[in-house]
């Protein structure tokens, strides 16, 4: 068996989310095997972000309902971003649902794109 | 033998670095037949913002000019200028020096040169032969 890395990429398309605001919950599945249970093989959620006015953004992000980042974001400039996670968040199978939501709790707008989920998977 | 795309999370909480010249040192293991030859140099990636009063809440995006120092195993990768007027993502290749692909620990320290940061979410990414 070897453990291998794998990713879903669960959005490209840019969207924007304005004050107050939240993103749909974006799907995206993970398969049988992924590795939930050790901390040097956690998840990995990364992103591009770029604020839309001079009032900064402040992204709360989740995953399948529990927060997992609580950042602020200003200067209009594009930025990549990745967040590492709890493995034990993400519900392997390819017929589970896991779903990302980004809300922001700021008073500016920011977009995103390019989201995607890194994860290790144990391979026969 | 194919080779594979790796990756070892070597922190996820943040650390401060919180004067100029304090170093924290990050100790990590890469799996058996990681390789570092010059087309699959492995990457290392942070988030690095302005630290925060350590109350709840988003991190604040205060903050000014940082010169961090990356060591890998003791040897310097080179020194990352950024702007931290918020928070920022980075990463950076390095050729030298060679991961420790035994049973033995690689280490990777962040020392500021100048300024004070937030560092989180430290990744590194490497390829690796692997039999399937």
């Amino acid at each position: 068996m070897a453990r291998v890395a794998d990713y879903f990429v669960v959005h490209v398309a840019p969207f924007d989310v304005g004050p107050g605001g939240e993103s749909p919950a974006m799907v995206f599945t993970v398969h049988t095997d992924a590795v939930v249970d050790r901390s040097d093989a956690a998840p990995v959620l990364s992103y591009q972000c770029r604020p839309l006015s001079d009032e900064p953004a402040a992204l709360r992000i989740d995953i399948s309902g529990d927060s997992i980042e609580h950042v602020t974001v200003s200067v209009n400039t594009v930025r990549a971003m990745w967040k590492t996670f709890d493995g034990n968040l993400l519900h392997p199978g390819l017929g589970a649902d896991n779903n990302v939501k980004f809300r922001n709790t700021g008073a500016g707008s920011i977009r995103i794109s390019d989201v995607i989920v890194w994860y290790q998977r144990n391979v026969e | 033998m194919p080779r594979l795309l790796d990756y070892v999370v070597i922190r996820r909480d943040p650390l401060d670095l919180d004067h100029t010249g304090q170093s924290e040192l990050l100790g990590f293991h890469v799996r058996a037949g990681a390789v570092t030859s010059p087309d699959s140099l492995p990457a290392l990636t942070f988030q690095a913002r302005a630290p925060s009063s350590r109350v709840p809440g988003p991190s604040p995006d205060l903050g000014g000019r940082v010169d961090l120092e990356i060591l890998v195993n003791g040897l310097p990768t080179g020194v990352v200028r950024i702007t931290l007027d918020s928070v920022r993502g980075v990463w950076r290749t390095f050729s030298e020096p060679r991961l420790n692909a035994d049973s033995s620990a690689n280490f990777v320290q962040f020392r500021s040169e100048q300024g004070l940061a937030r560092i989180s979410d430290v990744v590194l990414w490497y390829q690796r032969d692997v039999q399937l």
